[in-house]
């Protein structure tokens, strides 16, 4: 058996490390030359999607995908959402407008999975950089899990894998 | 959607509207950078449906992306190029490695064109399209 | 249908008519729909094998509180021997705490005894205390009533140890288990949370990511809680009071969604399989 978890946010925001991370196979990259230094200063940037894989044996595996994080490449999106078991966005509260990107992401991606298999990763953040995405999250009435991680740590990444599992378990329920 | 502003090498838009209009059947062609930017297009006149130049420059992108880590976990060496068939016609995109930066050039080609054909013409536009971009 | 185990130990008799008051052992009344009547339990039809499962899991348990010999669910990782016997049923040190803090006026406080002292920063959201251990300074805090505690006059900051006022009021609320129960603990009721609770950083315990979820996406009663997680009915409650305490908002609500008990066995073992790799 298959499951998928999809990691999106903006550019530069750590989803290629993420799935690095936690991959047990070498990373699928589409990496390409990224011309959009002034915005984020990294030499290249994910174009095509990052594909990373957790090996569970008998059991099955948990297929990792990464999206581009440019709304340029939004048609990609909806294409690797498909039939995710959750998506994890990942935001850096260091860029000036993480807040409206919250905003933007879960406006896109709830019409692909429902807000409680959506969970919100902060990077760089503070206790008032949590608040305002909890403000933000309850102004739209959903719950929508929302918690400080950096995709550089393992063990942030396998708690936010720990809270798409119990949301899982529960709409296991629920279908 | 693009909303970064990219130098256009100069007369790269008037070379590809020659290209369009010198080879039967080609319908449209376009430039993009290696991270999904348009830099320069033919225009369509083909297509009933409204035409976004910018967003089948990033697909094209995307594409090509997609189409290299394929070739790269099948063992198929380098990649130029990849190539869609449809029942209306097929597209062909080309990898193009100018100095330091690295394009896709993307050509749609009308269904009555044959692959022969629509690659030679490939080929060509491929060669005046990285001597304008080197200049 | 009726169904005796081997040794006799109970009878559970499922019947579609009232059985007489003088039945010995445990009825189940099979019902189109539900209804109030005062019966030992009921089943919705067709009953199925998973619901019938259940039922006999409640009999069992009412058959074991009848010997009054209530297994103990472990959850020694969030409530402690001290905590059954120092808690207080009718007050909540956290929730004073939270109220001083939503005061954001700061404050010293110092023992009657003159050994601990703890203050807090509201604008920080810090506790400070000449306490190392923050579960030590938990248990001195759920030991001790509001009148231990002298306001002090001096604002020397003293204290030496800082300690997240949110994480820590999390933890001080967990542990009024007996409180929760006393407050939160109407069968009727159903809760929903507005916020995910920083599990991660103040209290990294399975069954609370389960809770979380649960009361998360769906208004559910603590009974619900206590099916999903498999922590005491208080358990539940101080989760409930816990997010209450740190701002997380419970709403209470209407009414609850009906749930299947069962779901396929082979989604559920790719996601155990999967804990299992993360350590869960």
């Amino acid at each position: 058996m298959l499951l998928k978890v999809v990691f999106a946010g903006p550019m530069g925001s750590g989803k290629s490390t993420a799935i690095g991370v936690l991959s047990d196979i070498e990373p699928v990259a589409t990496e390409a030359k990224n011309n959009e230094r002034f915005k984020v200063d990294k030499p290249t940037t994910t174009v095509g999607l990052d594909y990373g894989e957790i090996l569970l044996g008998d059991a099955g595996k948990v297929a990792l995908y990464g999206i581009p994080g440019q709304e340029r490449f939004d048609f990609m999106w909806p294409i690797v959402a498909k039939g995710a078991m959750g998506v994890i966005l990942l935001l850096d509260c260091s860029q000036d407008n993480y807040i409206e990107k919250l905003a933007s992401f879960a406006d896109t991606f709830s019409k692909w999975v429902d807000p409680g298999s959506f969970v919100v990763a902060l990077n760089r953040g503070t206790e008032n950089d949590l608040e305002a995405c909890n403000l933000l999250v309850e102004k739209r009435d959903v719950v929508m899990p929302v918690f400080m991680a950096d995709p550089r740590e393992k063990d942030d990444l396998n708690m936010l894998l720990h809270v798409l599992i119990s949301n899982a378990e529960i709409r296991l329920l629920q279908e | 959607m693009n909303v970064m502003n990219l130098s256009t090498p100069s007369g790269l838009a008037d070379v590809l509207g020659d290209k369009v209009k010198e080879y039967d059947g080609l319908q449209f062609l376009l430039v993009a950078t290696a991270d999904g930017f348009l830099v320069a297009d033919s225009g369509q006149k083909h297509l009933n449906k409204e035409w976004d130049a910018n967003r089948i420059a990033s697909m094209a992108v995307s594409f090509c992306a997609l189409s290299h880590s394929m070739a790269d976990e099948c063992d198929l060496g380098v990649v130029q190029g990849a190539s869609v068939q449809g029942d209306n016609g097929m597209m062909l995109a080309r990898l193009i490695l100018s100095g330091e930066a690295e394009y896709v050039l993307l050509a749609s080609f009308e269904n009555r064109i044959n692959n022969g054909l629509a690659n030679w013409a490939l080929q060509k536009i491929f060669e005046s399209v990285s001597d304008c971009l080197k200049k | 249908m009726n169904a005796e185990p081997e040794a006799s130990d109970f009878i559970l008799t499922t019947s579609k008519s009232l059985l007489p008051s003088s039945f010995q052992g445990v009825s189940v009344l099979l019902l189109e729909k539900l209804s109030d009547d005062d019966h030992d339990m009921v089943a919705e039809l067709p009953l199925r094998v998973f619901s019938l499962m259940d039922i006999l899991n409640k009999a069992g348990e009412r058959i074991t509180n009848d010997l009054s010999a209530i297994p103990e669910v472990s959850a020694e990782n969030i409530v402690t021997a001290s905590e059954k016997t120092t808690e207080k049923i009718s007050f909540s040190c956290a929730e004073w705490l939270s109220q001083r803090m939503l005061e954001k006026v700061a404050c010293s406080y110092i023992a009657k005894d003159k050994g601990a002292s703890f203050s807090f920063d509201p604008v920080k959201k810090v506790f400070r205390s000449n306490i190392e251990s923050r579960d030590e300074l938990i248990k001195l805090l759920l030991m001790h009533p509001v009148e231990h505690w002298d306001i002090r006059a001096d604002d020397e900051t003293l204290e030496a140890y800082e300690f997240s006022a949110t994480g820590l009021l999390w933890l001080l609320a967990l542990k009024e288990s007996r409180y929760a129960l006393h407050v939160w603990g109407s069968p009727n009721r159903v809760y929903r949370i507005k916020h995910w609770p920083q599990l991660a950083a103040w209290e990294n315990v399975p069954a609370l990511y389960k809770l979380s979820s649960l009361y998360g996406r769906k208004a559910a009663t603590i009974d619900t809680g206590v099916k999903i997680s498999g922590l005491e009915e208080r358990h539940v409650c101080a989760f409930l009071h816990a997010c209450n305490v740190v701002g997380l908002k419970v709403e209470v609500c209407d009414s609850e969604t009906a749930d299947r008990l069962q779901p396929s066995v082979q989604s559920l073992n790719i996601l155990q399989a999967l804990k299992k790799k993360l350590g869960v």
